[in-house]
C-alpha cells in the first residue's frame, strides 16, 4: 500500500504545529483492544513493535508476558500475517488481511499516519494533531483521541496515548488504545 | 536435579514473594539482541492468587484472586477483569502460582545445569499456548529464573530475587481495588 505522506505545508487545522513525518520510523509501546465476538465482549492487552521503512513495515503483536502472538509484514507487493505456530497468510489489503485472522480489525493504513498524529478528516482535509484531547473522525469513520502527549530528547512532542474507536458490523464496537514507549524516527 | 528440587518447592511453597526483571531476547542474524527491560515485584499464594506488578520503566499489574484475573495499565488509564478460570491453565504463571498438579498441564524434565542454576523443562500439552517452551532454574530450591520461549524464537528471560517462601500474609493482600479514575471492562 503506498503511503501517501501527508501535505503538511498548509495544513488548515492547528496551524501552530510544525511536524515532520517520518517515513522511516522504529516504535513499540502497549495496546488494549475491545471488540465483540459472536455477541460477546472480548478483551486484548499487549505490546506491539513497529518498524516501518519507505518499502516494507514489520510489525508485531506481543503477550503481556512478551510471547509474539503474531507477525504482520507489508511490502509493495502485499501483507503477510503469521500467527503464533501458524502458517503465514496473506492478502493485497492488510486490514482485510487482519480483521479477517485475529477477528478484530487494527487499521495499519491509517496507523501509518495517526501514530505520528497526522489524518485526514471525514471531508478528506489534512489533520496535524498537537494539543491533548485533540479529536477527529478520519476519511474511514474512525474516532481519534489524542489523550496525551511527549517530548523526545530533542523537543519534539509525539503522541503518548492515543484511543481509537469504530463502530464495525463484523466485531461490534471496537476500542483500541495505544501508548507509545519507545519513539525512533530513522 | 532441578526435577526434584522443583518438585518438593511446589509441595512446600504454599505462598512467596519477591522481585522479578524481564526482558525479551530475540537472536537476529546470529546476534542475541535483548529489548524490553522491565522490573518489579511478585507475590502468590496458591491456588490462583497473585500480583504481579510491573514497576519500570511503567507501572502495569496483573492480578488474580482466585476467581478473578485483574489487568491495570496506568499510562492505558485502564482496567480490565476476565473470570480466571483456566486462563492460568498452562500459561507462565501457572508454574509459580497456580494449583499444584503441573504435570496436568505440562510436560516436566531435567535440562541439566547452566549459568549456575539447575534446570527443568516445562511443555504445555496444550497444543494453542503462545510459547514453546518454558525453562525454570532452580537455585537453593527456589526458582530463580524462568525461560518462555515463543514459537517465533523470542525468548523473555524472567530473573527473580529476594525470593521468600511461605511469608505471613494479610486477609485482604489479594483484594483488588479500582484505581480511582479509570476506565474498567469487565
Amino acid at each position: 500500500c503506498a503511503s501517501i505522506a501527508p501535505d503538511t505545508g498548509s495544513s488548515t487545522a492547528s496551524e501552530s504545529v510544525k511536524r515532520t513525518y517520518h517515513e522511516r520510523i522504529d516504535l513499540a509501546g502497549r495496546l488494549s483492544v475491545q471488540y465483540q465476538q459472536n455477541g460477546k465482549d472480548e478483551f486484548l492487552h499487549g505490546s506491539f513493535t513497529w518498524k516501518q521503512d519507505d518499502k516494507r513495515s514489520d510489525i508485531a503483536l506481543l503477550s503481556p508476558l512478551g510471547q509474539i502472538i503474531a507477525t504482520i509484514a507489508i511490502t509493495p507487493s502485499g501483507a503477510s500475517l503469521t500467527e503464533s505456530g501458524k502458517a503465514p497468510r496473506t492478502a493485497d489489503d492488510v486490514d482485510a488481511l487482519v480483521a479477517q485472522t485475529l477477528g478484530w480489525p487494527l487499521p495499519i493504513a491509517g496507523l501509518r499516519q495517526w501514530l505520528q498524529g497526522f489524518a485526514t478528516d471525514k471531508d478528506s482535509q489534512a489533520f496535524v494533531a498537537g494539543n491533548n484531547g485533540d479529536r477527529i473522525t478520519t476519511r474511514d469513520g474512525w474516532q481519534l483521541a489524542y489523550a496525551n502527549w511527549q517530548t523526545d530528547a530533542a523537543g519534539n512532542r509525539y503522541a503518548k496515548r492515543l484511543d481509537l474507536s469504530h463502530q464495525t458490523n463484523q466485531a461490534g464496537k471496537v476500542e483500541i488504545r495505544i501508548v507509545i514507549d519507545n519513539w525512533q524516527p530513522r | 536435579s532441578a526435577l526434584d528440587q522443583f518438585k518438593t518447592f511446589v509441595s512446600s511453597t504454599q505462598s512467596a514473594k519477591g522481585n522479578f526483571t524481564q526482558q525479551l531476547v530475540k537472536v537476529e542474524s546470529g546476534t542475541p539482541k535483548v529489548s524490553n527491560q522491565s522490573s518489579g515485584t511478585f507475590v502468590f499464594s496458591r491456588p490462583g492468587k497473585f500480583i504481579w506488578t510491573y514497576q519500570k520503566p511503567y507501572e502495569q499489574l496483573l492480578q488474580a484472586d482466585g476467581e478473578k484475573l485483574y489487568i491495570y495499565d496506568k499510562d492505558l488509564n485502564q482496567v480490565t477483569i476476565k473470570k480466571l478460570g483456566d486462563a492460568l491453565g498452562s500459561s507462565p504463571a501457572a508454574i509459580l502460582f497456580g494449583s499444584n498438579n503441573l504435570e496436568q498441564n505440562f510436560n516436566l524434565k531435567d535440562a541439566g545445569a547452566r549459568d549456575g542454576m539447575e534446570w527443568l523443562e516445562a511443555t504445555p500439552k496444550a497444543k494453542d499456548t503462545t510459547f514453546d517452551r518454558i525453562g525454570i532454574g532452580m537455585k537453593n530450591g527456589v526458582p530463580a529464573a524462568m525461560e518462555l520461549r515463543d514459537s517465533f524464537g523470542q525468548v523473555s528471560l524472567l530473573t527473580f530475587g529476594s525470593f521468600e517462601k511461605n511469608p505471613a500474609m494479610s486477609a485482604g493482600q489479594f483484594k483488588f481495588a479500582v484505581p480511582k479514575g479509570a476506565d474498567v471492562f469487565q
